[in-house]
């Protein structure tokens, strides 16, 4: 069987796919019925309330409103499939050309908070439950429970008013430094410089959350049977932990950690508005306070898609990790 | 004893609880020597699991050797640094344990959990591989090149045992310590594998078996020598052949006459009165005194001793020192 277990993980990764398709295409739906049932007459917004009979006609022919609603679905279909997302009044341009300069951004500070929060959170929740009720998991529970109940908008203006307003160690917002012409290397210094804050503010409670899983699966790991059988092969404590219980023990963690990915944009609007870093948060911001629904709906679209994405990328991990999941 | 392989003197391993403490073994001395299959037989409870974990130390963190020696090859193991002790487990002193469904790592490939251990302790040499194939070839499994890249899932049972059998084998140990391995076996299977035992003590030269069982049908298959363990004592030592003909502790005589009940068809079932006692506040004097039909008032009052008895060792008042 050792020759059939890449096509059986490809057939797993097709399958996969395939699911994944009617979900993207009930958000779809759901998104297109969300302005379509939106109480009040577009038209009559549009026009405002002045508008003459025969101007609200003119309007309703322009943007189609006086079709049936399933042809204006297949409408908007058709130019979401052509990478149009519709027109934001607020920035005065596509909300797909809008989108896909703020993404890098936001993708940046979800990356490397979501990177080094795992990475934390992980050996934080193992080496606590090497040793629990130690010390050392006391301290990992503490931080942790602490980590889990700060806001993060409240966490950033605090680490503003610390690291860049009285020690002066970081820049206080945005991405770049604004005054400063940099090329090369020093701008990538100085993006890092700007990343710092709001990564961290951003990854605090993922760090919390992480640990808290990591150790409580692993504890179960440990409690194991084959444990005891490895250690009875005369393996180090430190090999049994990290080249096998944790492999058993982080599939759940993946879970969440994917599952996270979606509640971690939500955390990014309030960042990055706090921080004033230039991605889709602080975008939606903007769109949702001005009223530019193409630009909030066009991000709801993308940001469905992309929680997709993930899930299908969490699911292929899965099954590399555990053999046992696409060999049914 | 100059002949043992594994020499255990006076050991006593407590259990720790929030209040009370276990004494799950509890002046428990025995031994093996090379090319022995020795059993210790038992109920559950009676703490023959406790010993065989104890003798390589593989123990929960409230557990501790309170005292006593597990002299192995000149050294003292329940004195011995964590460091050499590892060195010891899996190449010299390793375990097969009950249940094979669940003493895997079930996301790792067979060959590799036998690898892991040649190269532990052997180190990575090139024709690891071909070693590994060879431990697979020893416990008989069919087409090993082919299982090699199995994980545990795609296995039965028998074959899982087996594996685990050759991953205790792969580095050629002195000493097998076997827990309960076919408990948790269909009974065609059972048999296979303690055949299987069998025959690699008999082939292997400077391979010991130390047998740990409650199925008395098992102990006469396999076992040279037996140890009777109770409420974490031992009660009787004997030959497998003396055991059997002449049981001398009342409770090896209540095992048989159970055992007996069951294997032959039409004789009524019968049991051993009462329970194996709490062992945070064990019966004072012989711990089976409640439940032994012979009980005299000096069992309740004084531990009785291992003495010789023809061929046996038994702990009991009724055989008066000579």
């Amino acid at each position: 069987m050792g020759g059939k277990e890449p096509s059986a993980l490809a057939n797993y990764v097709v399958r996969r796919l395939l699911e994944g398709i009617p979900v993207v295409f009930a958000v779809l739906v759901l998104n297109f019925l969300l302005i379509a049932l939106y109480p009040g007459d577009p038209a009559q917004i549009l026009a405002g309330q002045e508008a003459t009979p025969q101007y609200l006609q003119q309007i309703r022919i322009i943007y189609g409103l006086d079709r049936p609603i399933y042809e204006r679905f297949f409408d908007y279909l058709w130019a979401i499939f052509h990478g149009n997302l519709g027109y934001s009044f607020f920035f005065q341009e596509p909300v797909t050309s809008l989108i896909l300069q703020k993404l890098p951004a936001t993708l940046m500070l979800l990356g490397t908070a979501m990177v080094i929060a795992s990475l934390i959170g992980i050996l934080m929740g193992v080496e606590a439950a090497r040793k629990p009720h130690s010390l050392r998991d006391g301290v990992v529970s503490a931080v942790s429970l602490l980590g889990y109940s700060t806001p993060n908008f409240w966490l950033g203006q605090l680490a503003i008013l610390l690291f860049s307003v009285n020690l002066r160690w970081l820049p206080v917002a945005g991405m770049t430094t604004l005054t400063q012409q940099l090329g090369g290397l020093a701008y990538v210094a100085d993006v890092l410089r700007h990343l710092v804050l709001p990564a961290s503010v951003l990854g605090v409670y993922q760090v919390a959350l992480i640990a808290h899983l990591q150790r409580g699966s692993m504890l179960e790991v440990l409690r194991q049977n084959f444990i005891l059988a490895l250690r009875s092969k005369g393996l180090s404590e430190r090999s049994i932990v990290y080249k096998h219980a944790l492999r058993n023990a982080i599939l759940p963690v993946l879970t969440v950690i994917a599952f996270d990915i979606s509640a971690l944009l939500g955390g990014a609007v309030l960042v990055e508005t706090v921080f004033d870093w230039p991605g889709i948060g602080r975008m939606v911001f903007d769109a949702i306070i001005a009223g530019d629904y193409p630009v909030i709906t066009g991000t709801f679209v993308v940001v469905s898609i992309g929680v997709v994405m993930v899930n299908l990328v969490t699911d292929v991990i899965y099954a590399l990790v555990d053999p046992r999941i696409h060999y049914r | 004893m100059s002949d043992s392989l594994l020499d255990v003197r006076n050991l006593r391993m407590y259990f720790y609880g929030s209040s009370q403490v276990v004494r799950a073994v509890d002046d428990v001395s025995l031994s093996v020597r090379e090319g022995e299959v020795v059993g210790i037989v038992g109920e559950s409870g009676s703490g023959k699991t406790a010993t065989a974990l104890s003798l390589i130390r593989l123990l929960p963190p409230n557990a501790r050797i309170v005292s006593g020696e597990i002299l192995h090859k000149g050294k003292n193991l329940a004195s011995l640094e964590e460091t050499e002790l590892r060195k010891i487990r899996g190449a010299e002193i390793s375990m097969v344990f009950q249940d094979p469904m669940t003493f895997l790592d079930p996301l790792m490939k067979i060959g590799d959990q036998i690898s892991e251990s040649i190269s532990l302790h052997q180190g990575k040499t090139s024709d690891l591989k071909v070693k590994v194939v060879d431990s697979l070839r020893a416990v008989s499994i069919p087409s090993p090149e082919k299982v090699l890249d199995y994980y545990p899932h795609q296995l039965s049972g028998g074959m899982k045992q087996r594996v685990l059998i050759a991953i205790a084998l792969s580095c050629e140990p002195s000493l097998i310590i076997a827990d309960e391995p076919t408990t948790a076996l269909d009974v065609t299977v059972q048999g296979q594998i303690l055949e299987l035992l069998k025959t690699l003590v008999r082939k292997r030269r400077g391979l010991s078996l130390l047998l740990i069982t409650h199925d008395l049908g098992v102990v006469a298959e396999m076992c040279d020598r037996v140890y009777v363990m109770y409420a974490g004592k031992i009660v009787e030592e004997a030959d497998v052949s003396s055991l059997f003909k002449e049981p001398k502790h009342p409770y090896t005589q209540a095992l048989l006459t159970a055992a007996n009940s069951i294997y032959f068809v039409g004789r009524e079932m019968v049991g051993i009165e009462g329970v194996v006692p709490d062992l945070t506040n064990p019966p004072s004097g012989c711990r089976f005194h409640p439940r032994c039909q012979y009980a005299m008032p000096i069992c309740s009052e004084k531990e009785p001793i291992l003495i010789d008895i023809g061929t046996s060792r038994a702990a009991c008042w009724l055989y008066p020192k000579k």
